[in-house]
C-alpha cells in the first residue's frame, strides 16, 4: 500500500513541516524546520498530471491523448494547476 | 457517468471532432425536418409549418442557429476567460451541443400534432365548440409536446456546457454571461430566420 503524504495538519489544519530527515544507509537523521516543496503540496492527481504534462514535452495536444480528455478539458486542468500554485506562491510570500 | 456524459460530452470531445460530429447531426436535423416539415426558426423553438419549402433553407437555417451562438459566446469568452480560447472549441461545441434537436425534427412526423394543432385554432380562433380531438391524438400531442420541452433543456443545458469548458470560466461568471449571451443569440437568431422566411415568399 502507497502512504500517502500528509500536508495539512489533522488538528488545526494548518500546513505541517518536516522536522527531520533520515538516511537509511548511514542511519542519519537531521531534524530542523524545513518547509515542504511546493510540488509537495499539491494533490497526488495534480502531481501526476505534471509528471504526465512534462513527459508529453509540454504538448496539451498531445496529453488530451494521453488522458483521453478533450482540449480545453485539459487546458483548463492546468489553468487551475497554475492559479493553485500562484495562490501557494502568495500564501508563502505573505507568511514570510 | 453515463450520464453525465449524455449532458456532458464536452470533457472528451472538443474542437475538430465535436465540430465534424456537429456538423453532421445539424445535416441530419435539417434533411429529417425537411421531410418532416419541422422548423427551427430561432436557437430553440422547435414548430411544425406544413409548407413546402426548398431543402437548401432547412440548411441555412441550422447553419443560423449554430453561428449565431457560436459567433456571440466566442464574443464573450474572449471577454470573460482569463486564459486563451480556441475558436474551433467554442464553434465545435456549440455545434456539437445541437445533437438532441436531431430527435426534434421527428416530431413533426406525427399527424397528431398537426390535428392537436387544427383543434386549438377551430377553438381558440373561430370559437368552433363542435370542433372535436381523438383521445389517441390528444396523448399523443401532450407526449410530444412533453419530449420537445425536454429535448429543450437537454440542448441548453449542452450549450452552457460547451461554453463553459470551451471558454474555462466558472460559477456566477460563467452563468451570467451564458443568460446574456443565450438571450441576445436569441433575439438575433429569431429575427435572421424571420427574415429568411420572408425572403421565401
Amino acid at each position: 500500500m502507497e502512504k500517502i503524504l500528509p500536508i495539512t495538519c489533522p488538528g488545526c489544519r494548518s500546513e505541517m513541516q518536516v522536522k527531520s530527515l533520515y538516511c537509511q544507509a548511514c542511519d542519519t537523521t537531521i531534524t530542523g524546520s524545513f518547509s515542504l516543496p511546493l510540488f509537495l503540496k499539491l494533490e497526488p492527481k495534480e502531481q501526476d498530471f505534471i509528471m504526465k504534462f512534462v513527459q508529453n514535452s509540454g504538448s496539451l495536444k498531445q496529453m488530451s491523448k494521453t488522458l483521453k480528455l478533450s482540449y480545453p478539458t485539459v487546458r483548463n486542468m492546468l489553468d487551475d494547476l497554475i492559479e493553485k500554485i500562484n495562490q501557494f506562491k502568495k500564501e508563502s510570500h505573505e507568511n514570510e | 457517468m453515463k450520464m453525465n456524459k449524455i449532458f456532458n460530452p464536452f470533457h472528451e470531445i472538443a474542437g475538430s471532432k465535436a465540430l465534424f460530429l456537429g456538423l453532421l447531426a445539424m445535416l441530419a436535423t435539417g434533411l429529417i425536418g425537411y421531410f418532416s416539415h419541422t422548423h427551427f426558426p430561432d436557437i430553440i423553438s422547435i414548430k411544425y409549418i406544413p409548407v413546402s419549402l426548398p431543402l437548401w433553407y432547412y440548411f441555412i437555417q441550422q447553419l443560423v442557429i449554430w453561428l449565431i451562438p457560436s459567433v456571440i459566446f466566442y464574443l464573450l469568452a474572449l471577454l470573460g476567460a482569463s486564459s486563451s480560447v480556441r475558436i474551433i472549441d467554442v464553434f465545435g461545441t456549440q455545434a456539437l451541443a445541437r445533437y438532441p434537436y436531431v430527435l426534434a425534427s421527428i416530431t413533426g412526423f406525427s399527424g397528431s400534432m398537426k390535428r392537436f394543432g387544427e383543434y386549438i385554432i377551430e377553438v381558440a380562433m373561430e370559437q368552433n365548440q363542435e370542433a372535436s380531438i381523438s383521445s389517441f391524438d390528444l396523448i399523443m400531442s401532450i407526449l410530444i409536446i412533453v419530449a420537445s420541452l425536454l429535448l429543450v433543456v437537454w440542448m441548453v443545458g449542452l450549450m452552457y456546457n460547451a461554453f463553459r469548458i470551451s471558454a474555462n470560466l466558472k460559477g456566477a461568471r460563467a452563468v451570467g454571461l451564458f443568460i446574456a449571451g443565450f438571450a441576445v443569440s436569441f433575439l438575433v437568431s429569431l429575427f435572421t430566420g424571420i427574415q429568411l422566411y420572408n425572403f421565401l415568399q
